[in-house]
């Protein structure tokens, strides 16, 4: 399951690297160390990087708190802009042609980014209740949750409607998780056209740019588990502080906290927080696997310490972890009907004059996909 | 031996003749013959065009005559007219590895040979193609009739080998037929002899019986090695075909022996996850490779943390996810397995921080 990846993205920090098995070896990108018989001897001694650290997910998707928040305004800027720019387009090719004004919205409230996230707060709840309903493993779940959450950070809601994003997540997430149902089953289960779901489902993998792996806390949460063992004598209390944990790495699936950390931090921290709600020690396996000498001591209050309570605060205060109420979700979604890009409505005039400038062979259509089926690119069957 | 070979009949229902239009139904015994411009006729029509001698082939006017007609062994006309070229260059160009001096020589003389087929099958300079070959074949004409006589003795060896292994085979055979029937006559004297003493001696029924078991004891075993002496002698004088039928004997004894151990195996302990396979290094996933706590995940390389950390061999499982070990057994996996991947998953990049 693991997938091939770049090693080079220049932005990210170069980790810390942790390993303790520093071996001789060559890495995927390295150049042949070993080509020359005379040099055999003296290789040089590159640490082997951990099977994290080659995974497409901390390569390509980590970011900042800020850089988050940037790329979102960004998109969500750009997106109204042009439907500003079209309806008054729109607007002036009426009065040219003497069409009524009166249909088209006045004074909009386009959606801010705080709206977009409420709204797909709300819909990224109802992926987690659709598959509560289907029993299949957390992490299928979790990882189409993920999968919207990297699709809308490149795309707004105006754009894409969040409902038929969602099913194409879910669906692509029961294929790369090997719980695949049939688009037939699925559109009726669902009771959605597959048309929909289908047309969606080329440009959803292209804004994934392909990395269908996603890593999840729930794993080594399992591990921690496992580890704790050896310093807990009440084994049902250890029962049930994972638990609880695992319902808070449920929860912490809803903030961005995936983009930020990595699993198994996110998992340490859960289950911290789940210790102190049911008062296990969790310092005494803290002592017992972290701080066993003096430099590991510092190693582990100066580095992963902050972290656990940046996830801690993350947890206690983000908006994301309290369910999103269906009267604020509809009122979004009223105000999301009106923000519509006449481009993309078929009826209006700025889509059949960008139709007719593209038949005419100068106006090159952008990649979206969601006006022209016909160019929907068919990947095999879509079973 | 080829010749033997009939066409699928099934596949014949729609044969039309080209030249008459007969089919199946108006003849029930056509039988399409092709000519040497490969173009099919039924019988009748053979009859009728070439009974006066050579004429031009209805298709393309090729003359032709009755005997350059043969039955079509390939469904393909094109295979057929390759086998019918071929067939005709390996009786001219039959020379073995043992008349060249390297295997280079030996190997440029296949390729020239393969040129001339392929040149004649696609009818490519067909003419010199000819010429060519005529010339071969007058030059090495001895070397041809030597080649050509070489495979017939050896085809002859073959046959008459297959001859004296069957008659061998019908021989022992009737040996052991023979033994049997001894066998049965001998028992059948004894107890004749058995109730004759019984009835006429004054001893006791026991010692009799005694006497009579100790004697037919011997006698049996007698029997063996005489038996096993006659096969050793008639074996010593044909060596070489007895030889291979004793092997195909043991053989089927050896056969016979390893599936009786093999059953009795299976039937004592019947263990889908043996023990054998826990250390095979699986190649692929977190597996804890033999050579320096280093692990493969299709092509990339990584150290494994839990060998520092250390892995335990049982833990406690949570409750309510099913028996994950049953599950990982299933699989054939060791449930150290699990637990390994799980821990090694939780220490991982733990210290990495965020951008």
């Amino acid at each position: 399951m693991v997938t091939q990846s770049e090693n080079t993205n220049g932005t990210h920090v170069e980790p810390a690297s942790d390993s303790k098995a520093a071996a001789v070896a060559t890495t995927n990108g390295d150049a042949n160390v070993t080509a020359d018989g005379a040099e055999e001897t003296q290789k040089e001694t590159v640490p082997l990087k951990q099977l994290y650290e080659q995974s497409t997910q901390y390569n390509h998707w980590r970011y900042a708190q800020q850089q988050l928040d940037d790329m979102r305004s960004k998109v969500n800027q750009e997106v109204v802009s042009s439907i500003k720019q079209n309806l008054e387009h729109e607007a002036e090719l009426r009065t040219a042609q003497g069409h009524s004004l009166d249909d088209l919205p006045q004074d909009l409230k386009y959606l801010t980014v705080d709206d977009e996230l409420t709204l797909l707060g709300f819909y990224e709840r109802r992926i987690v209740k659709i598959f509560q309903y289907w029993k299949l493993p957390s992490y299928v779940m979790a990882t189409a949750v993920v999968y919207m959450k990297r699709f809308f950070l490149e795309n707004t809601v105006m754009d894409h409607h969040p409902k038929d994003v969602m099913l194409t997540c879910m669906f692509l997430a029961r294929k790369t998780e090997n719980y695949l149902m049939s688009i037939e089953d699925f559109s009726k289960v669902l009771k959605s056209p597959a048309e929909s779901i289908l047309q969606l489902e080329f440009l959803v993998c292209k804004t994934l740019r392909f990395h269908f792996t996603v890593h999840h806390p729930y794993r080594p949460c399992l591990g921690f588990y496992f580890d704790m063992q050896a310093v807990t004598e009440n084994m049902s209390k250890l029962q049930k502080v994972y638990e609880r944990a695992l319902t808070l790495i449920d929860t912490a699936l809803h903030t961005d906290l995936c983009f930020l950390y990595q699993p198994s931090q996110i998992a340490l921290a859960a289950m911290r927080i789940s210790s102190k709600d049911e008062s296990y020690d969790f310092e005494r396996y803290a002592k017992y696997k972290f701080m066993s000498n003096e430099s590991a001591a510092q190693k582990y209050n100066t580095q992963l310490l902050p972290i656990l309570e940046a996830i801690e605060k993350v947890l206690k205060e983000d908006r994301r972890c309290v369910e999103v109420d269906k009267m604020v979700a509809t009122e979004i979604d009223k105000r999301l009907k009106l923000c519509k890009d006449p481009a993309k409505n078929p009826d209006s005039l700025v889509f059949l004059k960008r139709k007719r400038g593209e038949a005419a062979g100068d106006d090159d259509d952008d990649d979206d996909d969601g006006g022209n089926p016909e160019k929907r690119v068919k990947l095999g069957d879509s079973a | 031996m080829a010749a033997t070979m009939t066409m699928n009949t099934s596949l014949l229902d729609d044969d039309v003749c080209p030249v008459c239009q007969t089919d199946r139904y108006l003849n029930p015994q056509m039988k399409l013959k092709v000519g040497p411009c490969f173009h099919k006729m039924c019988e009748n029509c053979i009859e009728r065009l070439f009974a006066h001698g050579p004429a031009p082939c209805p298709t393309c006017r090729q003359t032709l005559r009755k005997a350059t007609f043969s039955e079509q062994t390939f469904e393909d006309l094109s295979v057929e007219k390759e086998v019918r070229i071929r067939r005709q260059m390996s009786s001219k160009f039959n020379k073995r590895r043992e008349d060249f001096k390297s295997l280079k020589e030996y190997n440029d003389y296949l390729e020239k040979v393969e040129d001339l087929t392929f040149k004649l099958v696609n009818e490519i300079d067909v003419e010199t193609t000819k010429q060519e070959i005529d010339k071969f074949a007058a030059e090495n004409r001895d070397l041809i009739r030597i080649n050509a006589d070489r495979l017939l003795n050896e085809s002859r060896m073959a046959t008459h080998r297959q001859e004296m292994l069957r008659k061998e085979r019908q021989q022992h055979r009737e040996a052991y037929l023979k033994e049997l029937e001894a066998e049965q006559l001998a028992k059948s004297e004894d107890r004749k002899n058995l109730i004759q003493e019984l009835a006429t001696s004054d001893k006791s029924a026991k010692t009799i019986l005694a006497a009579r078991q100790a004697i037919s004891l011997k006698k049996t075993s007698m029997r063996k090695t005489e038996v096993k002496l006659t096969t050793a002698s008639s074996a010593g004088s044909t060596p070489m075909f007895s030889d291979s039928y004793r092997w195909m004997q043991q053989n089927d004894d050896m056969d016979r022996r390893q599936q009786e151990e093999e059953d009795d195996q299976a039937n004592d302990n019947f263990d889908p996850v043996q023990s054998q396979y826990m250390e095979v290094d699986l190649g692929v996933g977190y597996v804890n490779s033999v050579n320096n706590n280093k692990a493969h995940a299709g092509g990339l390389v990584y150290p494994l943390l839990t060998s520092s950390i250390g892995v335990k061999d049982l833990y406690v499982e949570p409750l309510g996810v099913g028996n994950l070990s049953q599950m990982a057994k299933a699989g054939g996996y060791r449930n150290a397995f699990g637990y390994e991947r799980a821990i090694e998953d939780a220490h991982t990049a733990l210290y990495l921080p965020g951008l």
